[in-house]
């Protein structure tokens, strides 16, 4: 079943090469925010339409997506703690306290940078060209299993904490069967 | 292949905000969009430092051009959280009532060769008409939310009224059966009655003869005599029957008259023609009112009162007043916490008469003071009040182009006060409004 999905030998590679791209998504956030950001070490996932759904369904978690369309297309879902988020909001150089489009926007621009800063490092490694739709807000009731058209999907999920604050993130990078195909292609042309 | 001038042309008459910055952020690109509906020409902007030319979203815009520096990325910004990031004058003066555009914003890298990035391009969309749409959506739907509730609350006050008209009904109905059994009473209670009254007369007679005799036969100086009647007296116990015979005659007569007057209260109270208007003595209103709810009273509150001696008659439904004072007498014992007081004023004042229920509860808030009279309106637990007793009253005495009010200081006890006119036109009152009737 994996192998069919995506080989031993593709996964370690792209693990790999998400292992990379973390490096510099964490070097890059740093730099921006000017505070040290910690990334988990990526992990790699086949993931069931029940499970996947699942994990959207937390009540303490806000969601945000973001799609990308091009040589790979797939989307990335932000999932952040609904909690105290004013530190964040100072380190990103917001007026606090915020009101509730402000909060929305934040979240919307911290979804854009976790998710363009993992995306970004895969992509330039892979050689692939796409471009970023906006993000949106999700809103988790709306989403139900009868809508999804796929059984399987690749998830690659990083988490995000910056040290000083409360502030928690996870990103997902979610590739649906059909558009494994470049991905393999690719992983392919690197283990050669 | 199109040469530079073409592509530039191209630019200009993008249909979107076209602006290129360097890293530094000066304007190197300004085009028609931009340039006509900021009012600001390519002289004016070119080779400023955007951040200066718009201080009051420098913070934001470094904030999103400082991101796509140093990740690479595009950064969006949305109509949604920020409508109005540059004053561009809406793009529907004429059928739109927005002031000002409603933007998208898009902020690309653009990268040498190296892969740094050189230029950052800033692109502002349209997003007006999307956005007095959602708007105008959302407005709907919340519109459709209150009426829903408007709704709800509608059915809701239905369904009292309904419960309310149900309860009315079977009161009207018991009233009617309780008419009926008093009818049916009144004609044997008139009759023992009667018979009581005659019988009490015989018996008199009777003790009168016995004692009679008694002394002719201790006169007679026989003993013989003397003793036969003494043994005869002892052996029926003929002195306890004298005695007692009178005491319990007078005693039926009380019950009786206790069930012939609590009779004539159901009738008065029930009469089938009770929307009849007549000449009425309110003393008498009141106090079969009192009689009716006795027993919600006595616990609660001791009543006094004070009648003016030479009340005139009132011309009036006296059913219905009967019932207005119902309902003031009710909610005063069903507002005392504990055993307390009321007070019945009855009086003429002016060309009015004009009674008045004092009670010593809790009293009434300032902020419910002006509400008590509206229909539903209850301090009472859900299904306890209907809120009902204060409005019909007002109506009923409005009816009667009367007058009545309420004055109350909390912790102090309430007061209503009832004025009805002395001198009613007789010709010029209305039908019995049949929906009020009856309702207690
Ligand atoms: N004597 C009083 N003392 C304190 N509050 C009173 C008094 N009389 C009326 N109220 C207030 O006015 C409200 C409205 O009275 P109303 O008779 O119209 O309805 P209700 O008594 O609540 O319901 P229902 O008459 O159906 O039992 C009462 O709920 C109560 O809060
Ligand atoms: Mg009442």
């Amino acid at each position: 079943m994996s192998s069919y999905f995506i080989s031993e030998e593709q996964k370690d590679a792209l693990q790999e090469v998400l292992n990379i791209s973390m490096g510099q998504a964490a070097d890059a956030l740093a730099r921006l925010i000017q505070t040290q950001v910690h990334l988990s070490i990526p992990s790699i996932k086949q993931s069931s339409s029940d499970h996947f759904i699942e994990r959207l369904k937390n009540p303490d978690q806000q969601l945000a997506q973001q799609s990308f369309l091009g040589e790979l297309s797939g989307e990335m879902i932000s999932l952040m703690s609904d909690g105290d988020n004013a530190a964040i909001a100072e380190l990103m150089n917001y007026d606090i306290p915020l009101v509730e489009h402000e909060k929305q926007e934040l979240m919307l621009e911290l979804t854009n940078i976790l998710a363009g800063a993992c995306l970004h490092g895969l992509i330039s490694q892979l050689n692939f060209k796409i471009q970023l739709a906006a993000p949106v807000l999700l809103n988790p009731a709306s989403i139900c299993i009868e809508q999804l058209s796929w059984q399987q999907a690749l998830l690659m999920e990083i988490c995000f904490q910056i040290p000083q604050s409360s502030f928690n993130a996870e990103i997902l990078i979610c590739l649906k069967q059909d558009s494994l195909l470049p991905l393999k292609n690719h992983l392919d042309m690197l283990l050669q | 292949m199109i040469d530079d001038k073409l592509a530039l042309q191209l630019i200009r008459q993008l249909p979107i905000g076209a602006c290129l910055v360097s890293t530094d952020y000066t304007i190197l690109l300004w085009n028609d969009f931009f340039s006509e509906r900021l009012q600001l020409v390519p002289e004016q902007a070119l080779g400023k430092n955007l951040l200066e030319l718009f201080p009051e979203q420098s913070k934001f815009l470094k904030r999103k051009l400082d991101s796509v520096l140093v990740l690479k990325n595009t950064s969006f910004s949305y109509w949604e959280q920020r409508p109005h990031i540059f004053h561009f004058k809406s793009s529907r003066p004429v059928t739109g009532h927005e002031e000002l555009m409603y933007q998208n914003m898009e902020i690309l890298p653009i990268t040498n060769t190296a892969g740094d990035v050189s230029y950052l391009f800033i692109a502002i969309m349209d997003a007006t008409t999307t956005a007095s749409y959602s708007l105008a959506l959302k407005q709907a739907l919340s519109q459709l939310e209150e009426e829903h509730k408007a709704q709800a609350e509608l059915i809701r006050k239905l369904e009292e009224a309904h419960n309310q008209l149900l309860q009315a009904e079977k009161m009207a109905s018991i009233g009617q059966l309780a008419a009926g059994v008093a009818h049916e009473i009144n004609n044997p209670i008139g009759f023992i009655s009667s018979n009581m009254e005659t019988l009490q007369h015989y018996c008199e007679s009777l003790i009168q003869a016995i004692n009679f005799a008694g002394s002719l036969i201790s006169q007679s100086n026989s003993a013989e005599l003397s003793k036969q009647f003494a043994d005869f007296g002892k052996q029926r116990n003929l002195n306890f029957l004298l005695q007692d015979m009178p005491e319990l005659i007078t005693e039926s007569l009380e019950g009786t008259g206790r069930v012939m007057s609590i009779v004539k209260s159901l009738r008065e109270f029930s009469h089938v023609d009770s929307s009849e208007w007549k000449e009425t003595n309110l003393i008498d209103g009141i106090e079969s009112t009192l009689r009716i709810i006795n027993n919600e009273l006595k616990y609660k509150a001791e009543v006094h009162k004070n009648y003016q001696k030479d009340m005139p008659l009132v011309y009036c439904q006296s059913m219905q007043i009967n019932q207005v004072f119902m309902n003031i007498l009710l909610n005063a014992a069903q507002a005392m916490e504990q055993m307390g007081f009321i007070y019945i004023d009855i009086a003429t004042e002016g060309d009015f008469a004009k009674v008045s229920i004092r009670d010593t509860g809790p009293g009434i808030e300032v902020q419910h003071l002006n509400k008590i009279f509206d229909p539903f309106f209850t301090t009472k637990a859900v299904g306890a009040g209907t809120g009902l007793g204060l409005s019909l009253s007002y109506s009923i005495v409005q009816k009667h182009k009367g007058k009545i009010s309420v004055q109350s200081q909390i912790g102090q006890g309430a007061e209503f006060t009832i004025l009805l006119p002395l001198h009613q036109q007789h010709e010029e009152q209305p039908e019995a409004d049949s929906s009020v009737e009856n309702i207690l």
